[in-house]
């Protein structure tokens, strides 16, 4: 009990078993740093009054410009608009100290780009589908978040490439909804977010700061969402089914794995690595037992698979965080049955 | 800081008797939390597959209620022996999740049967209220009592997001949130921590779903009693803060005051981000920081479900963010141009 760190959990058991009063537990959480200092209480307040402030405005701007209010004329909305993003771009200017307040008129900035692209559509009737009004923002909001370096700004970015993606397949051929199990749509996906992660680990990721390591595993959740999908269209869609659908799947899982295993240990990648693993490997099982004319036994043994695999990823990914705890190499090879 | 010398600052201070840490058995260390939303989810949707079986295997199952009952209190009594038999093993726990979610189903699904197929979906959601606060009580498991929790909380806001009883339901549950944090040393001490750590998470979680999704459990119209839900989130926001700048110097205790008041009167229209803020601020005051960063994740989530909400126009919507907006740019200036050197 006196080696490694304390953390909440270890006070919580001294409490319990009687060795800290109730005072002594709070006087604990403070000495620990797990509940935050004044400075800590500073330093979040001033972030969160700045960020949700710009959020609150900016989506201000979007609803007002979607109601599309006939009192204000056609100059002065797009006034407002480019007021507001001109505004945003001078304070980004201007602004000195740590940094926020520019990175938080950057966010106005890349928030305000999408109404401005909206209201010219609206007013202009330009004809442009709503992937391209998306494509369109990524694009044109793509110098400001290279400009920010900052996480919360490129997680935002790369939503927009997603939903600009996702609306191409929609518009297309199915509702949006449904593009991740779309083979063009997965494939797209898988693609772009397998494209950008390579690069976002392996250069840019270093240059960007803030929200720890939220762009990239917010593209590997999209990039392995993807690939179960092409799995899943192998699986059920006979008509498009293709033997590159489960090849890509399979490769896709075994980059992430030796990536995030071999190479820089990640748990929570790896979570999401479990994750899309059980529901392909559940869904493989349904599959298989409905062609078989084995529906209730489908049932079971599909819910079975995914407590048993559930069970098995739970131990496995306890055991590498203790290791990622204990800075331990990555690759540990005894270790992967575990 | 280890065990160690956590004792010996303690001792300095006067919070214990001796300055040697007790010897305490080594216990692994919980899960991260994002294992335990995979253990969650999946033990979810495992429970759902063997309703599925069920369905199919019991001929007719799914209109008999007395058979659904008599396989519901089954699975709830193996699920309770196995938590209580192997509290430890991940296999049994997970099955013992699958198993109660599937007779929490078949639960519903008897009650609603029992009952008559005309009766209100307030009152079956009543009841699974009722059956989620009992299960939290008696499961001998943290996740199951997280994701009980959290059903209870939306089912009890269901149960009665019409009537005046949803006032009641939100104060409650707001204030309850309060009080039980400010207990939360006093009951873990009381060797309570079992059950409090779960329950507080869920209900915190319970929350920030309510919040985002309140607003859409009235359809197309302004719930009845919503402002009063605002007012009574908003009373739980105040008394939080009246309970957390208790050794605050009265300047600051005032502003945070003053700016909760100035914040809740300009989002009076939006519940849900009164509800939103107040598990915010709390979990980073708990230092519980996934909890911290899912309650900032709900805002923008909030933000769209606020968008598609259909009682209030986009106009009013509008006024609603900007006058919220600005009050918060305000509250960031004022705080940096008098209070930022506050900690220094």
């Amino acid at each position: 009990m006196t080696a490694g760190a304390i953390d909440r959990d270890a006070i919580d058991r001294l409490t319990e078993a009687g060795h800290l009063s109730a005072a002594a537990r709070d006087a604990a959480l403070v000495q620990t740093d797990i509940i935050p200092d004044a400075t800590a209480w500073q330093q979040f307040l001033s972030r969160l009054f700045l960020l949700l402030g710009v959020l609150f405005l900016a989506a201000a701007v979007g609803y007002f410009i979607a109601y599309n209010w006939e009192v204000l004329g056609r100059f002065a909305k797009i006034g407002l608009i480019e007021a507001g993003l001109v505004v945003a771009v001078a304070v980004a200017l201007c602004a000195t100290g740590d940094g926020l307040a520019a990175r938080a008129a950057l966010l106005m900035a890349v928030l305000l780009t999408g109404p401005l692209l909206a209201y010219v559509g609206q007013t202009y009737q330009t004809g442009a589908d709503t992937y391209e009004l998306f494509r369109a923002w990524a694009l044109l909001a793509l110098p400001w978040v290279m400009v920010a370096r900052w996480r919360p700004v490129w997680c935002l970015w790369l939503l927009l490439v997603n939903v600009s993606l996702a609306l191409y397949v929609g518009q297309v051929w199915r509702p949006m909804a449904a593009s991740l199990v779309d083979p063009v749509g997965a494939l797209l996906h898988l693609s772009v977010n397998g494209l950008f992660l390579v690069v976002f680990e392996a250069w840019a990721g270093r240059y960007v700061s803030g929200s720890g390591r939220s762009v990239e595993r917010f593209a590997l959740a999209i990039l392995l969402a993807a690939a179960c999908g092409l799995w899943m269209v192998f699986l059920f869609d006979y008509r498009v089914r293709t033997f590159w659908q489960p090849l890509l799947a399979i490769v896709a899982f075994v980059a992430v794995w030796w990536v995030y295993r071999r190479q820089r240990l990640d748990v929570a990648a790896l979570a999401l690595w479990c994750l899309g693993g059980i529901v392909a490997a559940m869904c493989t099982m349904g599959k298989l037992l409905s062609e078989a004319r084995a529906e209730s036994l489908a049932f079971l043994l599909s819910g079975v698979t995914a407590i048993a695999l559930s069970a098995w990823a739970a131990g496995w990914l306890r055991q590498l965080h203790r290791e990622s705890l204990a800075g331990s190499p990555a690759s540990a090879p005894a270790e992967e049955g575990a | 800081m280890n065990a160690q010398e956590l004792f010996a600052a303690l001792h300095r201070d006067g919070h214990v008797g001796a300055a040697d840490a007790p010897p305490m058995a080594e216990v692994a260390p919980r899960p991260p939390w994002y294992v335990r939303v995979l253990l969650g989810f999946i033990g979810w949707l495992g429970g759902l597959l063997v309703l599925g079986f069920f369905a199919i295997f019991v001929s007719g199952l799914l209109n008999n209620a007395a058979g659904m009952s008599v396989i519901s209190a089954m699975l709830f009594f193996g699920s309770f022996t196995i938590y209580r038999i192997a509290p430890h093993n991940e296999f049994a726990s997970q099955f013992a999740l699958a198993a109660s979610i599937c007779a929490q189903a078949l639960a519903a699904g008897a009650f609603w049967r029992i009952t008559g197929h005309g009766i209100d979906t307030a009152v079956v959601a009543g009841f699974i209220a009722a059956m989620q606060a009992l299960l939290v009580w008696l499961m001998p498991n943290f996740l199951h009592r997280l994701l009980s929790t959290i059903f209870a909380v939306a089912a009890l806001f269901f149960a009665t997001h019409d009537g005046h009883a949803s006032v009641l339901a939100s104060l409650g549950l707001g204030v309850g949130f309060v009080m039980l944090l400010s207990a939360e040393s006093r009951l873990i001490a009381d060797g309570r921590h079992q059950l409090v750590d779960p329950v507080l998470n869920g209900l915190a979680i319970g929350l920030l779903v309510v919040g985002v999704g309140y607003l859409d459990f009235g359809g197309t119209r302004w719930l009845p009693f919503a402002t009063f839900s605002a007012l009574a989130f908003g009373v739980a926001l105040l008394l939080w803060l009246v309970q957390n700048t208790k050794t605050s110097d009265p300047r600051s205790r005032t502003a945070a005051l003053i700016a909760a008041v100035v914040f809740i009167a300009v989002s009076w229209r939006a519940p849900g981000l009164i509800a939103s803020t107040l598990v915010l601020l709390a979990a980073f005051a708990t230092g519980r920081r996934a909890l911290t960063g899912l309650a900032l994740l709900a805002l923008p989530a909030w933000l769209v479900a606020y968008y598609y909400q259909m009682s209030l126009t986009l106009l009013a919507k509008s006024g609603v963010l900007t006058l919220t907006g600005a009050a918060l740019i305000a509250m960031w200036w004022v705080h940096r141009r008098w209070f930022s050197r506050e900690a220094t």
